[in-house]
């Protein structure tokens, strides 16, 4: 261990960011894929209430 | 979908109680607790690479779990559950592996050193990669959520051996500090609490929609194939 108690802010600055940006990611990784399942399902719904009314 | 569009309440009032409970975990951190006397403001890492291992270890907990349930029932939706929740736990598991190191390498000198708790950890990873990876090489779907179901109960056999790996041999990496006299107390001890709590609602969160994605693909592949029976499709 070197240095004073502020020493190594920067290793704190990292991990701290690391942490956000990949949560950050992984959620709005969740909620894309989520909006373009429910989309695809309301549009496969809204084809075959189509089809069904011909 | 339909649990996601149901539950639109609870889940709501989940992230509002996860965003009061982090924000509040955020604040102890960097305003509230005092720094470490050895190890500086660096071990300010510990109150959520602690929580994240925490975490990890609930995700591989409940992908056990899911695993038994589905071979006993074969009901698709255990596997739904398990491997979302694999996914959540190898989220967490790789900050894990990344923070740790992170924290390592000023207070050891070394980023990462083939210590029993860090090279268990690393197991967990891959066996749990594993897990996510086997569905894919089998001939059908339910043969593979079988093949998985596998991997989730005997990999999880890892998740007590990282626990006790510090008590099982002399490693490197710090003692538990909550049951060790003269382990945490007062303000340190509060904060990791209070970022447990945080990172477990965060956890409850990500897999309750995590599990909703799940099922949303399952419907849209039984729509798809509704579809293609009565010839609605294209």
């Amino acid at each position: 261990m070197k240095g004073t108690t502020m020493d190594n802010w920067e290793y704190l600055v990292a991990a701290y960011s690391i942490i956000w940006i990949a949560i950050a990611g992984y959620v709005f990784t969740l909620s894309r894929k989520q909006k373009r399942l429910w989309r695809e399902i309301e549009s496969l719904k809204a084809r075959m209430r189509g089809k069904g009314e011909d | 979908m339909q649990i996601l569009k149901n539950n639109v309440l609870s889940t709501n009032a989940l992230f509002a109680l996860m965003f009061v409970t982090m924000t509040a975990a955020l604040f102890l951190v960097f305003v509230y607790v005092p720094t470490e006397a050895s190890m500086g403001i660096v071990q300010r890492i510990f109150y959520f690479h602690v929580p994240l291992a925490w975490v990890a270890f609930i995700a591989f907990g409940i992908v056990f779990i899911g695993s038994i349930l589905y071979l006993r029932s074969s009901n698709r939706k255990w596997d739904r559950l398990a491997h979302s929740s694999a996914e959540i736990g190898m989220v967490f598991t790789s900050l894990v592996l990344i923070t740790g190191p992170i924290w390592a390498k000023p207070v050891w000198g070394v980023w990462w050193t083939w210590d029993a708790r860090l090279t268990t950890t690393l197991l967990l990873w891959f066996i749990y990669h594993g897990y996510l990876l086997v569905g894919s090489f089998a001939s059908d779907e339910s043969q593979g959520a079988r093949y998985s179901a596998v991997v989730g109960i005997i990999g999880f056999v890892d998740v007590p051996i990282v626990a006790l790996s510090i008590v099982l041999w002399g490693t490197q990496h710090p003692e538990p500090v909550m049951s060790e006299p003269g382990g945490l107390t007062g303000a340190m001890l509060l904060t990791l609490m209070v970022s447990l709590a945080a990172f477990t609602l965060l956890f409850a969160y990500l897999l309750i929609h995590r599990v909703s994605l799940a099922l949303a693909a399952d419907e849209l592949k039984r729509l798809r194939q509704f579809a293609d029976e009565r010839d609605y499709d294209g």
